[in-house]
């Protein structure tokens, strides 16, 4: 006998049991194929039954079904295949057999107990150490479910439903899930994920040895919404740029969200909290269409020493601040609207952050700013017990700023005090400019710098004298900082001017400087003293145009450094050798040892030197001709001393070489 | 009568045309490509091709470029583009490290791709293991970092910072012309193919 069915009602199943049971009072076999069957949330195509006497008492049946489709899950089966003997025990129909189905690509098959009371249906279903009971109250359309031990490979499909381009890798899933069918079917459950392995076809997720412990309630239907206390332990995450590696901690995790008809994802509420670390709170909501999500996020660090190391460290990297260091609390607030950042604002409570380069230092930061359109408050006041940079310390300081639309304004003078003299902000600007992109004017003042304590910092000999000046216009943006105005250092009893001075990437890759500087009447007598050269007395004026440090290293510059032709000009014998050893070999040339052995000082008519430095090459010259050579020095009275040099172009390691080797040792290299 | 008429409109139309030619070869493409050539050889390591291939496999206005430059006076064209400072070299040799050592295995497995800008991108992060998907992520964004800070600094210490974009065109071709066969880059529309 062969039944042909269209599309049969949710009852055809059980008048198919009923067709079985006629089927036991006789010997005959019955075949039954049914096309398609459909009840509220259940399609099944493709069904073929076949009922048969057994050998035992009870009937054999056998039930294949090409697809079963839940729609409620979007579970979606395919080769379902019961083999079964089914009896009557006191009033209820058993199957006990086999039974497996085949899950996106694995075949899933196992042991299986079957039990039908009236509308109640119940399944049993071992295999290896999974487990599934399942309980269906047909009337009341509720299914029950409990797993144990499932492997989440075989819900891939199930999965992938949910968000499609999730591939499960490994894990055990356990727990307990309650279905109600209906016009707004809800699923609700408690389960446990244990060493889950997951990845995303588009990689921008994933997990290894991760444990996850969720309670869960849902509403299934044209709008899915859910509501889930979560917390997620051990393993490693990834979620886009951001890594966690939790290793024995975990993340406390609830969060209640929608999926509009239009797709994309509503976060109502979202909160993780990591006790004593952070707490990040939000409402978000993404559109297909966009990258960005609109919405709040609000990020309280409690503790920021864990939450940069172990929290934050990949996104730290990826901006390039790796291995940012930092001790206290802070809070920051952003929102975001239309695909842009309206409004972002900051709180810091005894904050510390260091760069693990040394470059830059705050030690606690106090205070609050605000970038928006409308902000909370109109003024705002940042202040810290101390900053450095690139080991220059300096503090304490404080800045009141006024918090507008985009931009942060100094709202009055603010002074840093820094090596015995100070920093004085006179005018400050931050602005976000509308690529998001950073943008600083600044009018900056220097007051009375102590050079010995700047040089005693960044472990130069030490300087006498003080650097002061104005730099009305400093303007920063994409990593170069450009400024108008002179610097003036004040030092050997004359000036130092430094202008036109451009940094780029000043704490990036390949710090550059770049500046014009010119030299006044330095005092010779106190140079060489404090570079232990020999003395020379006289003064020195001079300029050193384009000059340009990568890494704070020289690479151009183009130098012209002379005594002045009046006052009292002497020399030391030390210093004389010392310069011939600056002038290469060639200037030994015009040394005469015996007389200068002689003397311990000459006076000198002219001293100097000139150097072009490019691609490492120094192109010398000095006060004037000299036959083929140049003068070095050109001495005056009886007995004279002139150094002359004759070599054109060395090479800027060597001349540095050499001028170290005549400060350090005080002996003279000649080569 | 005619054929020196047609002579004579010949020539005193090449005059006009070569009158309104004006060849202004200011930046130094070929010696630019020169260094290119070697900084991306260098960090991207041995060429697999013999060298000789690049240069003779040149399309003719290439040749045209080079010839004009032998024409033009050195203070029109510099002769050369120094990539040789030891600030330059430190950083080709961090890049090479890190194309040897993070890099190179993902741009075999066609995870990673050069960009038409001259940088590079995860095109498909699927390909790299979770393990190291993070830090890959962090080594693309310092190879970046470091290749803006190249291509800006060449352009600067050779005293045209306007010769950026050019510097980083041409380094972008380099990149694309030395990868190895199956790796990914970005054709000029912002597509990614497989050289």
């Amino acid at each position: 006998m062969t039944l042909h069915g269209g599309r049969l009602k949710s009852k055809a199943v059980f008048a198919l049991a009923g067709l079985c049971h006629a089927a036991t009072a006789g010997a005959f076999a019955l075949r039954g194929s049914v096309l398609a069957l459909e009840a509220p949330g259940i399609q099944a195509e493709g069904i073929a039954m076949l009922a048969a006497p057994g050998p035992e008492p009870g009937i054999r049946l056998e039930v294949a079904v090409a697809r079963l489709y839940l729609k409620a899950l979007a579970l979606d089966v395919s080769d379902l295949r019961v083999s079964c003997l089914l009896r009557q025990e006191q009033g209820e129909w058993h199957c006990r057999g086999r039974g497996g189905w085949r899950w996106a690509e694995e075949r899933i098959e196992g042991e299986l107990a079957l039990r039908i009371a009236g509308e109640k249906l119940s399944l049993d279903w071992q295999r290896a150490s999974a487990s599934v009971h399942l309980e269906a109250d047909v009337e009341r359309g509720a299914v029950r479910a409990s797993l144990a031990g499932l492997p989440l490979a075989s819900l891939a499909a199930l999965g992938s439903a949910v968000w499609p381009t999730l591939l499960l890798q490994e894990g055990t899933l356990g727990g307990r899930f309650v279905l109600s069918l209906g016009a707004e079917p809800r699923l609700r459950g408690d389960f446990r994920i244990e060493r889950m392995a997951f990845d995303t076809r588009d990689g921008s997720a994933g997990a290894i040895g991760a444990g996850m412990t969720v309670r869960f309630s849902s509403i299934l239907g044209a709008t899915p919404r859910a509501e889930l206390e979560a917390t997620l332990s051990g393993g490693e995450w990834l979620l886009g740029p951001l890594y966690l590696a939790l290793g024995e901690d975990s993340l406390a995790l609830d969060a209640a969200f929608r999926i509009p008809p239009a797709r994309g994802l509503e976060l109502e509420r979202l909160r993780v909290i990591e006790p004593g670390v952070f707490t990040l709170e939000g409402d978000l909501r993404w559109r297909p269409d966009r990258v960005w999500p609109d919405g709040g996020i609000s990020l309280r660090v409690e503790d920021a020493e864990p939450f940069l190391a172990r929290r934050v460290f990949s996104l730290l990297s990826l901006a390039g601040f790796a291995g940012l260091e930092g001790k206290g609390s802070a809070a920051i607030r952003l929102r975001l609207e239309r695909g842009g950042l309206t409004q972002l604002s900051f709180e810091a409570d005894a904050l510390g952050l260091r760069d693990p380069k040394g470059r830059w230092a705050f030690e606690d930061l106090r205070g609050s700013f605000e970038f928006s359109s409308a902000p909370r408050v109109p003024e705002s006041e940042l202040s810290g017990s101390s900053a450095a940079f690139f080991g220059i310390g300096a503090g304490p300081w404080r800045v009141r700023l006024r918090n507008g639309s985009r931009s942060l304004i100094l709202s009055e003078a603010s002074r840093l005090e820094m090596l015995g003299g100070a920093v004085i902000l006179e005018e400050g600007r931050i602005a976000l400019g509308l690529d998001d992109s950073i943008e600083a004017s600044l009018a900056v003042a220097i007051e009375g710098i102590s050079l010995p304590e700047l040089a005693a910092r960044l472990d130069w000999p030490p300087f006498p004298g003080t650097v002061s000046g104005r730099l009305p216009k400093a303007h920063y943006r994409a990593g170069r900082l450009e400024t108008e105005g002179t610097l003036e250092i004040a030092v050997f009893d004359g000036r130092i001017l430094a202008r036109g001075l451009s940094m780029e990437r000043p704490f990036g890759t390949l710090p550059t400087l770049s500046a014009d500087v010119l030299l006044e009447r330095l005092d010779l007598a106190r140079i060489t003293s404090v570079f232990d050269f020999g003395l020379i007395e006289g003064r020195l004026s001079g300029r050193i145009e384009g000059l340009r440090l990568i890494d704070w290293q020289p690479v151009a510059f183009s130098a012209q450094l002379a005594s002045e032709r009046s006052g009292r000009r002497r020399i030391s014998q030390r210093a004389v050798e010392n310069l011939a050893a600056l002038g290469g070999g060639g200037a030994a040339a015009a040394l005469q040892r015996g007389i200068v052995g002689a003397f311990s000082s000459f006076a000198y008519e002219e001293l100097g030197l000139s150097c072009v430095l490019s691609r490492y090459v120094c192109t010398m010259g000095g006060v004037g001709s000299a036959g083929d050579g140049y003068f070095i020095l050109r001495g005056r009275g009886i007995p004279r001393v002139d150094v002359i040099g004759y070599q054109r172009e060395v090479d800027w390691p060597v001349l540095i070489a050499r001028l170290k080797a005549a400060l350090s040792s005080g002996t003279v290299v000649v080569e | 009568m005619s054929k020196a008429v047609l002579i004579g409109a010949v020539a005193a139309l090449s005059l006009v045309l070569a009158s309104c030619v004006t060849i202004n070869v200011y930046f130094p493409a070929a010696a630019a490509e020169r260094a290119a050539q070697e900084f991306v050889g260098k960090v991207i390591g041995e060429q697999p091709s013999p060298s000789g291939e690049a240069e003779g496999g040149r399309e003719p206005q290439a040749l045209l470029m080079r010839l004009l430059e032998l024409l033009i006076p050195v203070a029109h064209a510099r002769p050369d583009i120094d990539i040789r400072t030891p600030q330059i070299q430190a950083i080709q040799a961090r890049m090479a490290e890190r194309f040897q050592n993070v890099l190179k295995p993902h741009f075999d497995n066609g995870a990673l791709g050069f960009t038409r800008d001259g940088l590079i991108e995860i095109v498909d992060p699927g390909k790299i293991p979770l393990r190291e998907r993070a830090a890959v992520q962090q080594a693309v964004a310092e190879d970046n970092r470091d290749r803006n800070a190249v291509y800006r600094e060449i352009a600067v210490a050779n005293g045209h910072p306007e010769w950026e974009p050019d510097i980083r065109a041409i380094f972008a071709r380099q990149w694309i012309e030395q990868a190895r066969p199956g790796w990914r880059y970005q054709d000029g529309e912002g597509r990614w193919t497989q050289k």
